[in-house]
């Protein structure tokens, strides 16, 4: 019959050999994507399929702790007479931590690979685009006003003979918008986004109806509502900076996902 | 009371091992099992169609006959805990223990402990296997077409140029649709 002592060791061995295993997956991850970088040209689609593969090694391995903390170790906790709620609870929490950390853990490593793969493919793509390229107007041959980086095919008139002529962009410029600007958005606000998870952890291990525990929960709703509020005007503002041709578009996405920010329940 | 419960979650608790254990052990001792209990082993062919479609199939116990060995043992402790019930329900801690089994373990007995029983039939997937099985798909949305374009969209009809920004409709001049 084993002992509270030894049950905790047991579990505590367990859960250490998963956060070991998961370490290494992400190491050996990190490594891989690395020789992967440079031979990108205009796409990260690459990264992106390596990455959900990690994910399904992360969720194999969050699966088998909670198999094991469900079939085995709840029910022999439970069989000891001086484990009280409370200490099964602690014990249970250790898993539902490892869990959140390794979340976090996985969102980072990803969000900075894809960053990474951005900015490789900005750079492929701003070696062979002629910024100072000009374009003339078909009709009178008169140099136009057109910015060769940008995100929009646009009509754009003359001014000389009032003709309209349509400009697009070069493909590989207008793919930016996916493949580098939203993942270096996304870069820059993950430590807002991390901030969000550790808060949303924190209430998920509140009870509501203990009185003490609601007034946290309610206090730690209000931080939440703010962080996501600061994360989404970050990201939106980067975007439209660095897509100024459909700020528009992106002002009004910003407006839409405040107004979700506010209703969280 | 409780004890009498804790006593039939064990019971239960050891069929399920032994089930696992002769569904990983060979195919005669787990046909002579599953036939024991009314359920028929999978025909030779059916089992080689499966494995020519791809799918992870485990060495002994075919998923389907595993999966109809669970529905047989969930249906059958559902059936004793109904008896059991009656007779704890007086006993709160007994309810309680009974009901938290009923609740994490018997319902989803047979979806849980099938898809457990798959995943570990499962080849093991390592970091390099991901990075192979990705290999095809590098660069492959890369975008082909280069250098960006200025045109003019002129009247067919006439030649006349466009002469606003948003003139989707029709030629200043003629009158003819500018777009098709």
């Amino acid at each position: 019959m084993n002992t509270k002592e030894e049950l905790v060791k047991r579990w505590d061995i367990f859960l250490n050999t998963i956060s070991k295993r998961f370490n290494d997956i992400l190491e050996q991850a990190k490594a891989g994507t690395e020789q992967l970088i440079p031979q990108l040209e205009y796409d990260a689609v690459i990264i992106s399929n390596v990455w959900t593969g990690i994910k399904g090694q992360l969720n194999s391995l969050t699966e088998k702790v909670s198999d094991t903390w469900n079939d085995k170790m709840d029910d022999l906790f439970d069989d000891l007479e001086d484990v009280t709620g409370e200490e099964r609870m602690k014990q249970y929490y250790k898993y539902y931590d490892l869990n959140q950390e390794m979340e976090a853990k996985y969102d980072e490593a990803y969000t900075l690979a894809i960053a990474i793969a951005g900015e490789k493919i900005s750079e492929n793509v701003m070696k062979h685009i002629d910024l100072n390229k000009i374009h003339n107007c078909k009709q009178c041959g008169d140099k136009m006003d057109i910015k060769i980086y940008s995100f929009m095919a646009k009509n754009v008139k003359c001014t000389s003979c009032n003709m309209v002529n349509s400009y697009e962009p070069d493909p590989r410029i207008l793919a930016l918008e996916h493949f580098t600007i939203v993942p270096l958005a996304n870069k820059e606000v993950y430590p807002i986004v991390y901030k969000e998870g550790k808060i949303n952890h924190e209430i998920h291990k509140l009870d509501n109806r203990v009185e003490e525990e609601n007034e946290k929960i309610q206090e730690l709703r209000k931080q939440l509502i703010s962080t996501r509020k600061e994360r989404v005007t970050k990201f939106y503002d980067f975007i439209v900076h660095n897509v100024p041709d459909k700020a528009e578009y992106y002002n009004t996405r910003k407006e839409e996902r405040l107004k979700w920010a506010e209703e969280l329940k | 009371m409780l004890q009498k419960v804790r006593d039939f979650i064990n019971l239960f608790t050891q069929e399920l091992d032994e089930i696992n254990i002769v569904a990983n052990s060979n195919l005669e001792r787990w046909h002579s099992f599953i036939e024991e209990l009314g359920i028929n082993p999978v025909t030779i062919e059916r089992r080689n169609h499966a494995e020519l479609t791809g799918l992870p199939i485990p060495k002994v116990a075919f998923p389907s006959e595993y999966r109809a060995v669970l529905y047989q043992l969930e249906y059958r402790t559902k059936r004793q805990v109904k008896v059991l019930q009656t007779e704890v329900e007086d006993d709160f801690d007994a309810d309680d223990v009974l009901d938290e089994f009923v609740r994490r373990k018997l319902n989803s007995l047979t979806k849980n402990e099938l898809k457990k029983y798959l995943n570990a039939s499962k080849p093991a997937v390592s970091v390099l296997d991901i990075f192979a099985n990705a290999s095809t798909s590098l660069n492959k949305y890369s975008v082909k077409e280069t250098g960006d374009k200025s045109y003019s969209i002129k009247c067919n009809s006439c030649g006349a140029s466009r002469l606003e920004e948003d003139q989707y409709d029709e030629c200043f001049y003629c009158g003819t649709p500018l777009f098709n």
